[in-house]
C-alpha cells in the first residue's frame, strides 16, 4: 500500500502495460548464423562484435510499453572488456602449461576474491549500457556494498581455511574412525551447508542489483524475502527428488522388464543380449541427465517469476509476473530435444522462445500513463561523467 | 561541420521522437538526410514536428554529421533506433522504419567492413547460405593444410626439452591407462637393447641418429583381443622414448623387431609425435574458439595425447627412415615386411585392431610392398 500523500488523482490511476518481444526465430537465427560464420573466419576476433549485435537484437526487440530497450556499449569497450578476460586465461594456461602450479593457485585465488569486484564490474557496464527511451540505467552499488552482499561467500572460505588447519591438529585420520552413518549425515550437512550458502549468495547479490539499480534518478525496489526465495529452493529440491524418483521407477522397470526377456531368452547366446544390455545402456545415459535438467530449468523459471514480482522503480512503477514453471520446462525440454535432434541449428530458435516466454510474462503498472511516469525520469548532468569513467568493465556476466 | 545541405525532397521528413538522453520525454520531429562529408556521407538534421508550440521554422532542433551517427542495424526491429555521439537518439516507428532503411540506401549509404557483411548476411537467406559454404570450404581447406603447415613451423621452433615433458607426461599417461611393467628376462631386454643400439651406431656412424630411450611395458588386459598378435605394439613418444610391449617380442623375430624400432626412431627424428601434439592444440583451441567454450582446450590436450596415432605421410617417412637404416646397417627388410603382412591378415573385425602395432593406416599391404621393392622404396621415399 502506498501512503496517502500523493496526488489522490494519480492514486486511482494505476495503468498496466504489457513487455513485448518483437524478434522472431528466424530472424535471430540469420544474425547468430551470421556472427558464428564471421567469428569462425576471424578466428575468434569478432567475438565482441557478435555479443553486441546478439544483446542488441534482443534488447531492440524488447519493447517496454511502447518503446524498446537498447544496448548502447560501443564496440572499443566491449573489444577491450573481451581482451582482458582472454588475457587473464592466456595467462593462467601459459603459467599452468610451465608447471608453475603455485602462480596459478595465487592467481585463481586472487580471482575468487575478486568476484565480488568483477561482479559488480560486470553489472555496472551492463547496465550502464542499457538504455530506455534514451535514459540509462546506472548501478550504484559501491564496491564495499558488493563484498557486504558476499559475506556467506567469505564466511564459507573461512570456515574451510579453519576446518583445513584444525583438522590434522586433532590428529589421527578420522576417516578411520568415523562410522559410515555419521560419515554420511556429515556429508549431507555439508551439502546442505553448500546449498544454503549459494541461496544466501544469489539473494544477496539480487538484491543489490534491484535495490541499487536506478534510472533517472529513481532507485529500484524489490520486496521479495529471504524466505521467499529459500522457499524456491525448496520446491525445486522436491522437483529434484521427484524427477529423480521417476527416474529410478523407470529404470526399475526396464530393468525387470529386460530380466525377464534375458531368461525368456535363454537360447540366445550371450553375446547379443550382451550387446542389448550396452545399447539400451548408452540410450539411458542422456535420460540421467533429464532430472537435472528439468529442475535447472524450474530453478531458472520460478526464480525469474520471484525477481519480476517483486520489482520496481521508486512508487511510480511495480512490476507482475505469471510466468508458468510447467510451461516453461515444457519448453525447455522440447528446446534441448531439437536442438539435440538438428544438432544445435535450432539454439537460436530455443534462445528466442524461452526469452520470449520469460519477457511476455511480465507486465508494468505505472501511477499515470507511461508518460507521466517518462516525465519524472530524468538524469543529472554530473552523472554523466561518473558512469562514462565506468564504462570499460569486465562484459563478463 | 553540419552545414545542413538541400533536404532530399524525394523523400520529405520522416516522422521520429527525439530524446536528448536526459530525460525519458521524448519530442516529436522530423528526420530530414542531409549530405555530409566523408566515405558515407550521410548527415541528418532534425526538426520540431510541425505544430509543435515552440517550433522556429528557422532553426533546427539538432544536426548530425556522418561521423556522429549510429544507423540502426538492418536486423528487423519494430522500432528502428539512430544513436547520436552526444548520447542522444531518435526512434522511428514500422514504417518510417522501413522508409529510413529505403532513403538511407538512396542517399548512398553503405555501412562498412565486417559489419556490413554480417548486416547483408543477417538480411538475406541466400548470402547466408553461399557465407555458410564458403565457410565450411574454408575450414576444410585450413583443416588439411594449414594446420599441418603451422604445426611444422611451430615444432621446428619449440625447444627440444619441451618435447621431452610432454613425452614423459604422456608415457605416464599410458602407464596408467594402457600399459604394465614389462615381464621379460632382463636378459632378453639387454640383448634387445644392445642389438638395437649396434644397428643405430651401424647405419649412422656420424651419430645423426636421434637420442632415444627403449623402454619396455606390456599390454593390459583389457586392450587385448583374440589373436596372435594382440596387443602388440610400439610406440614412439615426444623427446625420444621408444615403448616396446612383451607382445610384440613375442611375435616379432628378431630382424623385424629391429625393423619396428628403426620406423619408430623415424618418428623421434622427424617430431611427429610433437608436431601431432602441436596440430591437435591448434584444432582444439580452433574449435573452443568457434564453440566458445574455453575449458575444452583443458580437456583435450590429454585425450590427444594419449591417443597419439600418426598421419599417413608421417609413417611413410618413418617407414622410409627404417629402410634406410636398414640397408645401411646391412639388415634385411624383408622380416618387417612380413611381419606388416601377419598383421595385415588378421582376422577382420578384431575390435582392438586398430590399436596394435603399426595397423593402424589404411595401406598395410602397400606398406610392406615398399619394404619389398627397392625400386618402388627410391620412387617414393624420393
Amino acid at each position: 500500500m502506498q501512503p496517502a500523500t500523493h496526488d489522490p488523482l494519480a492514486l486511482n490511476d494505476i495503468q498496466k502495460h504489457r513487455v513485448s518481444f518483437s524478434g522472431s526465430g528466424g530472424d535471430y537465427f540469420r544474425l547468430w548464423l551470421s556472427n558464428l560464420l564471421l567469428t569462425i573466419v576471424t578466428l575468434g576476433i569478432y567475438t565482441p562484435w557478435a555479443r553486441r549485435r546478439r544483446i542488441q537484437y534482443f534488447y531492440r526487440n524488447t519493447l517496454v510499453g511502447a518503446d524498446p530497450l537498447d544496448f548502447v556499449a560501443s564496440s572499443r569497450n566491449m573489444a577491450t572488456s573481451f581482451l582482458l578476460v582472454v588475457g587473464i586465461y592466456a595467462l593462467i594456461n601459459v603459467l599452468s602449461s610451465a608447471g608453475l602450479n603455485a602462480a596459478v593457485g595465487i592467481i585463481t585465488l586472487s580471482i575468487a576474491a575478486l568476484v565480488p569486484w568483477l561482479w559488480r564490474s560486470a553489472q555496472r557496464f551492463r547496465l550502464g549500457n542499457t538504455t530506455w527511451r534514451g535514459l540509462r540505467f546506472e548501478f550504484q552499488a559501491t564496491t564495499r556494498q558488493a563484498y557486504t552482499a558476499a559475506w556467506p561467500l567469505l564466511a564459507a572460505a573461512l570456515a574451510i581455511a579453519l576446518l583445513s588447519l584444525l583438522l590434522p591438529a586433532m590428529g589421527g585420520q578420522p576417516d578411520s574412525r568415523v562410522p559410515p552413518v555419521a560419515g554420511l549425515l556429515i556429508g549431507l550437512a555439508v551439502m546442505i551447508g553448500i546449498g544454503v550458502v549459494l541461496i544466501g549468495l544469489r539473494f544477496n547479490f539480487l538484491q543489490l542489483q534491484m535495490t541499487r539499480t536506478s534510472m533517472g534518478g529513481q532507485l529500484g525496489r524489490f520486496k521479495a524475502s529471504f524466505g521467499s526465495f529459500f522457499k524456491v529452493a525448496l520446491i525445486c529440491l522436491g522437483v529434484a527428488l521427484l524427477a529423480y524418483g521417476a527416474l529410478a521407477v523407470l529404470l526399475a522397470g526396464v530393468v525387470a522388464a529386460l530380466g525377464g526377456l534375458a531368461s525368456a531368452g535363454r537360447g540366445a547366446d550371450l553375446g547379443s543380449r550382451l550387446w542389448l544390455f550396452a545399447l539400451l545402456g548408452a540410450a539411458a545415459l542422456p535420460l540421467m541427465l533429464a532430472p537435472a535438467l528439468i529442475t535447472l530449468a524450474a530453478w531458472q523459471a520460478l526464480v525469474f517469476r520471484t525477481i519480476w514480482s517483486n520489482a520496481g522503480l521508486a512508487d511510480l512503477a511495480r512490476s507482475k509476473c505469471d510466468l508458468k514453471t510447467s510451461a516453461f520446462v515444457g519448453l525447455r525440454a522440447k528446446n534441448i530435444l531439437l536442438t539435440l535432434v538438428t544438432l544445435g541449428l535450432y539454439r537460436p530458435f530455443a534462445a528466442v522462445s524461452e526469452y520470449r516466454m520469460k519477457v511476455e510474462s511480465v507486465r508494468l503498472y505505472t501511477r499515470g500513463n507511461i508518460d507521466t511516469l517518462a516525465s519524472t525520469l530524468a538524469r543529472h548532468k554530473s552523472a554523466l561523467g561518473d558512469a562514462a569513467a565506468d564504462m570499460v568493465g569486465f562484459d563478463v556476466v | 561541420m553540419s552545414e545542413p545541405g538541400q533536404p532530399d525532397q524525394s523523400t520529405g521528413p520522416l516522422r521520429a521522437r527525439f530524446f536528448d538522453g536526459l530525460s525519458s520525454q521524448p519530442t516529436l520531429c522530423g528526420l530530414t538526410l542531409v549530405p555530409s562529408e566523408g566515405k558515407n556521407g550521410v548527415g541528418l538534421r532534425l526538426d520540431r514536428a510541425p505544430g509543435d508550440a515552440t517550433a522556429h521554422p528557422e532553426t533546427p532542433l539538432r544536426a548530425f554529421t556522418a561521423t556522429q551517427i549510429e544507423w540502426p542495424d538492418a536486423g528487423a526491429t519494430r522500432i528502428a533506433v539512430i544513436r547520436f555521439d552526444d548520447g542522444s537518439q531518435a526512434q522511428l516507428d514500422g514504417r518510417d522504419a522501413a522508409t529510413l532503411a529505403q532513403a538511407l540506401h538512396a542517399a548512398g549509404y553503405r555501412p562498412l567492413g565486417l559489419h556490413a557483411l554480417a548486416q547483408r548476411m543477417a538480411a538475406s537467406w541466400r548470402l547466408l547460405a553461399l557465407g555458410t559454404a564458403a565457410c565450411v570450404g574454408l575450414s576444410v581447406l585450413v583443416w588439411l593444410y594449414g594446420v599441418p603447415l603451422a604445426a611444422s613451423a611451430i615444432t621446428r621452433a619449440l625447444p627440444v626439452p619441451w618435447d621431452t615433458q610432454l613425452g614423459t607426461q604422456a608415457l605416464q599417461t599410458l602407464d596408467q591407462s594402457w600399459l604394465k611393467p614389462s615381464s621379460l628376462p632382463d636378459e632378453r631386454r639387454q640383448q634387445i637393447t644392445r642389438d638395437f643400439a649396434a644397428l643405430v651406431l651401424k647405419a649412422w656412424p656420424d651419430g645423426s641418429a636421434p637420442t632415444y630411450r627403449l623402454e619396455f611395458r606390456a599390454a593390459r588386459q583389457r586392450l587385448k583381443s583374440p589373436g596372435p598378435a594382440s596387443g602388440a605394439n610400439a610406440l614412439a613418444l615426444p623427446g625420444g622414448t621408444l615403448v616396446l610391449t612383451d607382445e610384440l617380442v613375442a611375435v616379432a623375430e628378431p630382424d623385424a623387431l629391429l625393423g619396428v624400432l628403426a620406423h619408430e626412431l623415424g618418428h623421434i627424428q622427424r617430431r611427429h609425435a610433437t608436431r601431432m601434439a602441436v596440430e591437435g592444440a591448434l584444432l582444439g583451441t580452433g574449435v573452443a574458439v568457434i564453440t566458445g567454450d574455453v575449458t575444452s582446450v583443458l580437456a583435450t590436450a590429454p585425450v590427444l595425447l594419449a591417443t597419439l596415432s600418426f598421419s599417413r605421410a608421417h609413417e611413410l617417412e618413418a617407414d622410409c627412415y627404417a629402410l634406410t637404416t636398414l640397408q645401411r646397417a646391412g639388415v634385411s627388410t624383408l622380416p618387417l615386411a612380413s611381419l606388416l603382412e601377419t598383421i595385415a591378415a588378421a582376422p577382420a573385425g578384431e575390435p582392438n585392431r586398430r590399436s596394435d602395432v603399426l595397423s593402424s593406416h589404411p595401406s598395410t599391404p602397400a606398406r610392406a610392398q615398399l619394404l619389398r621393392d627397392p625400386a618402388l622404396a627410391r620412387h617414393s621415399c624420393g
